[in-house]
C-alpha cells in the first residue's frame, strides 16, 4: 500500500496534549510507503501541528458547533484539493459528528472506521455508570451533578478525597468541600453540563488502547501502566504491561461495546483487593499511543491499514516493558506560515533544523531538565547551548529518575544526579554535599560552568559559588542582596522610588491574616491576584476562593502571601542576562500568544519593548544583578501601561527560543561566566521578527535501565 | 533457611544498567518496577535461572565479602519481599 494521505485532528492541547500529534508521529515513524499527513486544526496556534517532520500541511476547519454540514463541506472542499484516503478524528467531541457523516464521506472517497453515534453516547462520561451497571463492570461510584449549588452536598456525601470531573474532559482530585466547589466551577464553566463526582479508589492506574475492526472484534490491543503521574493526574511516564486479567476484562468490555475503530479504556486497580475498576472510556486514541510504536506494535498504522484494506493481518504484539516519558519540543515557526494558515485556511508545515553538536572546549552543567510537571528552563538552556560553538559537552544535572530530560541522549552527553537538603537547619551540610557532588562530577566528567535553573537552587548555588570557582567551576548568579531588592516584596518600593518610564508595579498588600485578606478583597475587588512569597500565584474571584488559595500556599510553606489587583491584558516576558558588572549583555523580549492552563508560555513572538528593556537594564545595574533573569509584564488593557509582575533569578522556561534566534542568552551567560568576550548584543529593535516560538509535548522512548543507572550510580553517560 | 528451589516468575524481566552491576526489575504483568543495587542484582540474576536460598547466600558471601549471617539475612529479606510481590515460584 503506497502513496496515501491521512487527515487527522487533535494537534493542540499544550501541556495536556491532544492525541493527534502522537497519532501523526506514530504514522510517520511506522508507515511503510509514501505518506502525506494533513492536520485539521481549529486554531492556527495549534502548536503540535507545526512540529517539523510530522504533518505535511495544516488546514483550518470550522468549530464543530457550526454543525455537521459546515464540517462536511470543509472536508469535501479539502478533499477536492488534497484527496484524503483516511480520516482519523482524534478528539472525543468530533467522533459522533464524523461518525454521522461517515457514509457521505465514504461516497466521496474519504474512509473512516468509527463507532455508531449511539454506541459513543452509551459510554459518555455521564452515561458510563449506567453502562457499567447494565454490563456488570466494576466502576467507582459516580454521580452527575448538573446544579453546581448541589456540589457541596454530594461531595460531603461521598467523603474525601474524590474526583471532580468535567462532562467531556478534565478532572481534579479534591480533598475538601471548598476545593470540590472551586474545581467544579472551573470544570463546569469549561465543558458545560455540570460536573461528575467520582469516588477516588486508592490504587494504581492502567490504560488500554484498542483498535476494533468493523465487526467489533479486536484488531490490536496494548495495555500500559501509569508509572509517573503529574499533579494534574496525567500520565507522564508509562510502560507496556501484559496482565492477563486486565486483558480479559478489556476484551469482555469490548464485546459489549459494539465498537469500531480506536478506543481507550482507563482503569484503576484497587490497592485493596486488586480488582480493576473502569474509570473512563475515551472514543479515540490516547495521547500515549506513540508507545505502541516504541513497543513494535504501531496501532495508528494498524488502524489506517484496517480503514484502507479491512480484514488485514493484526500488527505484532507490543513488547512488554517498553516505556515512554512525555517531554517537550520547541521550535521557531515562520510567522508567514501561521499567517497563511489563518488567511487562506491551509499552509505547508516548514521543515526544522536538527541540533548539531559543536566541538567547543567547555563542559557546561545545566539543572532543571524536566517537563514532568511544568517545563523547566534547563531543557531550553541546554538546547541553546547545543548551538553555542564554545560548548563541547553538556551535562544534565538531575534530581529524580523520572526527570524527562534524562532520556534526551541527543541533548546531553552525561546526566548526573545531584541532591538537595530541604531542611533549613541543615543548610551548611546541604551546601557541602552539593559542592562535593559537583566536585566529583568535575573530576569524572569535566565541568567548567554550571547554570542552575530552578528558583529554589539559586541561593544555594550562589552560596557555594566562590568555592566552586576555586576548583574551576564558574557560575554567573545574582547575589542575595540583588535578589532581595528585586524580590516580590521589595519591588514595589524600588519601582516607586525610581519612577521608570517603561513600566509600573501594581499596588500590593502583604497578607498575614484572614482579616488582611478580607481587606484586600474589599480594596482590590474581583478578580484578586494572590502570590506566594516563594512561588506560585492564584487568580480568585471570591473571598471563599481566596481562602482556599491561601490554604494551598500555606500548605506549600508560604505563610504570607501578596495580594494585588488582577491586571488583565496582553502578557510579555523578557529573558535577560547581566555580566559580573551588572551590565545587561543580552535581552529577548516577547509577547506571549499561547499560554497553557497553568499560565506558562507555549507560543510567543519577539517584540521590541525598547523602553522597558532599557529601564530593566538600568534597574539591574542599580541593584548589581549578575546572571540571568526572567521578567514578566502585563500591559494593562485599561491604562495601556506595562505592569511589572515579577522577576525570577533564572532563565525563563521559553529560553530555548533565544537559541533559535540571533540572541543566544545562555551562550552569553557561559561566556560571561568564564570571562570571555560576549557576543555583541543585538538591539531589541533589530531582533528577527519573522518567527513565532512554539512548544509542544512529545513522547520519547525511556528505559528502565536509565532510571536504574541514575538511582544506583548517579549518572548515565551518552556521549 | 529453607532449601527449596526458588525462581523468578517468567513474566519478571531484569534490565541491566550500562555497567551491568545493577539494574531494574520489571514485573511485566503489573508494571511494577524496582531499582536494584549490585548485591540485589547478583541475587536476582541467580533467581532468574533458579536457585535455592543457601546458594544465594553463598553467592553473596563469595562476591561481596560479607559474613554468612549477614548474607543469609539479606537473602531472607529479598526473598520475603519477592514473595510479597508474588514474583517467586517454588519447586
Amino acid at each position: 500500500m503506497t502513496g496515501i494521505r491521512v487527515a487527522l485532528t487533535g494537534l493542540a492541547g499544550l501541556d495536556n496534549p491532544e492525541p493527534g500529534l502522537a497519532v501523526a508521529r506514530a504514522l510517520r515513524k511506522g508507515w511503510r510507503g509514501s505518506l502525506q499527513i494533513d492536520g485539521l486544526v481549529y486554531d492556527p496556534f495549534s502548536t503540535g501541528g507545526w512540529t517539523p517532520g510530522v504533518a505535511d500541511r495544516l488546514h483550518m476547519i470550522p468549530p464543530i458547533a457550526q454543525g455537521d454540514e459546515a464540517v462536511l463541506q470543509r472536508l469535501l472542499e479539502l478533499h477536492r484539493k488534497y484527496p484524503i484516503d483516511a480520516l482519523v478524528p482524534c478528539l472525543d467531541l468530533e467522533v459522533p459528528i464524523v461518525s454521522r457523516l461517515s457514509s457521505r464521506l465514504a461516497r466521496a472517497g474519504i474512509r473512516t472506521l468509527l463507532p455508531e453515534v449511539g454506541d459513543v453516547q452509551a459510554i459518555s462520561k455521564a452515561n458510563l455508570s449506567a453502562f457499567c451497571y447494565a454490563n456488570d463492570v466494576a466502576t467507582p461510584r459516580t454521580v452527575h451533578v448538573r446544579d453546581l449549588s448541589a456540589v457541596a452536598l454530594h461531595a460531603d456525601n461521598f467523603g474525601y478525597p474524590l474526583w471532580v470531573k468535567g462532562t467531556v474532559a478534565g478532572g481534579k482530585k479534591v480533598f475538601n468541600r471548598e476545593q470540590a466547589v472551586f474545581e467544579a466551577e472551573i470544570l463546569a464553566a469549561k465543558w458545560g453540563g455540570g460536573v461528575l463526582l467520582q469516588e477516588a479508589i486508592d490504587g494504581s492506574e492502567y490504560m488500554v488502547a484498542v483498535v476494533a475492526r468493523g465487526d467489533g472484534s479486536c484488531l490490536s490491543m496494548a495495555s500500559a501502566r501509569k508509572l509517573g503521574t503529574n499533579q494534574r493526574g496525567k500520565s507522564v511516564v508509562g510502560a507496556v504491561i501484559a496482565d492477563p486479567v486486565l486483558k480479559r476484562v478489556a476484551l469482555r468490555l469490548l464485546s459489549r461495546l459494539h465498537w469500531r475503530g480506536p478506543l481507550e479504556l482507563e482503569f484503576v486497580r484497587s490497592a485493596n483487593g486488586g480488582q480493576f475498576h473502569l474509570i473512563e472510556i475515551n472514543c479515540r486514541f490516547p495521547a500515549w499511543i506513540l508507545l505502541t510504536e516504541f513497543a513494535g506494535g504501531n496501532m495508528p498504522v494498524a488502524l489506517v491499514r484496517e480503514i484502507l484494506s479491512p480484514g488485514g493481518r493484526a500488527p505484532r504484539t507490543v513488547r512488554v516493558g517498553s516505556m515512554y516519558v512525555r517531554d517537550v519540543q520547541e521550535m521557531a515557526v515562520p510567522i508567514a506560515a501561521v499567517r497563511q494558515l489563518r488567511r487562506s485556511g491551509s499552509a505547508q508545515v516548514p521543515a526544522g533544523k536538527p541540533i548539531r553538536r559543536k566541538k567547543g572546549d567547555l563542559a557546561v552543567g545545566v539543572t532543571g531538565i524536566s517537563a514532568f510537571e511544568l517545563t523547566q528552563p534547563g531543557l531550553g538552556v541546554a538546547r541553546c547551548l547545543r548551538h553555542a560553538p564554545e560548548v563541547g559537552r553538556l551535562l544534565g544535572l538531575t534530581y529524580a529518575p523520572n526527570d524527562t530530560g534524562l532520556f534526551r541522549s541527543e541533548l546531553f552527553d552525561v546526566c548526573c544526579r545531584i541532591s538537595v537538603e530541604n531542611d533549613e537547619e541543615k543548610e551548611q551540610e546541604g551546601d557541602a554535599m552539593l559542592f562535593d557532588r559537583l566536585a566529583t562530577i568535575r573530576k569524572k566528567s569535566g565541568l567548567d560552568v554550571v547554570i542552575p535553573n530552578l528558583d529554589f537552587e539559586i541561593a544555594r548555588f550562589q552560596r557555594i559559588a566562590s568555592e566552586l570557582d576555586r576548583i574551576g567551576v564558574k557560575t554567573l548568579l545574582p547575589g542575595a542582596s540583588a535578589r532581595r531588592k528585586l524580590g516580590k516584596q521589595a519591588l514595589a518600593e524600588l519601582i516607586g522610588r525610581h519612577q521608570w518610564r517603561g513600566f509600573e508595579y501594581p499596588e500590593t498588600m502583604l497578607i498575614r491574616s484572614r482579616s488582611d485578606l478580607v481587606r484586600a478583597c474589599e480594596r482590590f475587588g474581583s478578580p484578586l491576584m494572590l502570590k506566594g512569597i516563594l512561588a506560585g500565584a492564584a487568580r480568585v474571584f471570591t473571598l471563599q476562593q481566596a481562602l482556599v488559595a491561601w490554604m494551598r500556599f500555606k500548605a506549600e510553606g508560604d505563610a504570607q502571601v501578596l495580594a494585588q489587583p488582577s491586571v488583565s491584558g496582553e502578557e510579555f516576558g523578557v529573558g535577560l542576562v547581566c555580566d559580573r558588572a551588572g551590565s545587561m549583555i543580552g535581552a529577548l523580549p516577547l509577547k506571549k500568544l499561547v499560554m497553557c492552563e497553568r499560565g506558562k508560555t507555549w507560543g510567543a513572538i519577539p517584540v521590541a519593548l525598547s523602553q522597558a528593556v532599557a529601564d530593566l537594564g538600568d534597574m539591574m545595574k542599580k541593584v548589581g544583578w549578575v546572571g540571568p533573569a526572567d521578567v514578566e509584564f502585563i500591559r494593562d488593557s485599561m491604562t495601556d501601561r506595562l505592569e511589572l509582575i515579577e522577576i525570577n533569578p533564572r532563565f525563563p522556561a521559553w529560553i530555548g527560543f533565544s537559541g533559535l534566534m540571533d540572541v543566544n542568552l545562555p551562550r552569553q551567560a557561559v561566556l560571561a561566566a568564564v570571562a570571555r568576550h560576549p557576543v555583541p548584543a543585538i538591539r531589541v529593535e533589530d531582533l528577527a521578527q519573522g518567527v513565532v516560538f512554539m512548544r509542544t509535548a512529545e513522547e520519547i522512548p525511556a528505559a528502565a535501565s536509565t532510571m536504574a543507572a541514575i538511582v544506583n550510580r548517579g549518572e548515565i553517560v551518552y556521549g | 533457611m529453607k532449601t527449596t528451589r526458588l525462581k523468578l516468575r517468567p513474566y519478571v524481566r531484569l534490565e541491566a544498567d550500562a555497567e551491568g552491576k545493577g539494574g531494574m526489575m520489571l514485573d511485566t504483568q503489573s508494571g511494577t518496577i524496582c531499582v536494584c543495587n549490585e548485591s540485589a542484582w547478583v541475587s536476582l540474576k541467580a533467581l532468574k535461572k533458579g536457585v535455592d536460598a543457601d546458594a544465594l547466600a553463598a553467592g553473596l558471601t563469595r562476591t561481596f565479602d560479607v559474613a554468612p549471617d549477614t548474607a543469609q539475612k539479606d537473602v531472607l529479606a529479598l526473598v520475603s519481599e519477592l514473595h510479597l510481590m508474588d514474583l517467586l515460584e517454588q519447586g
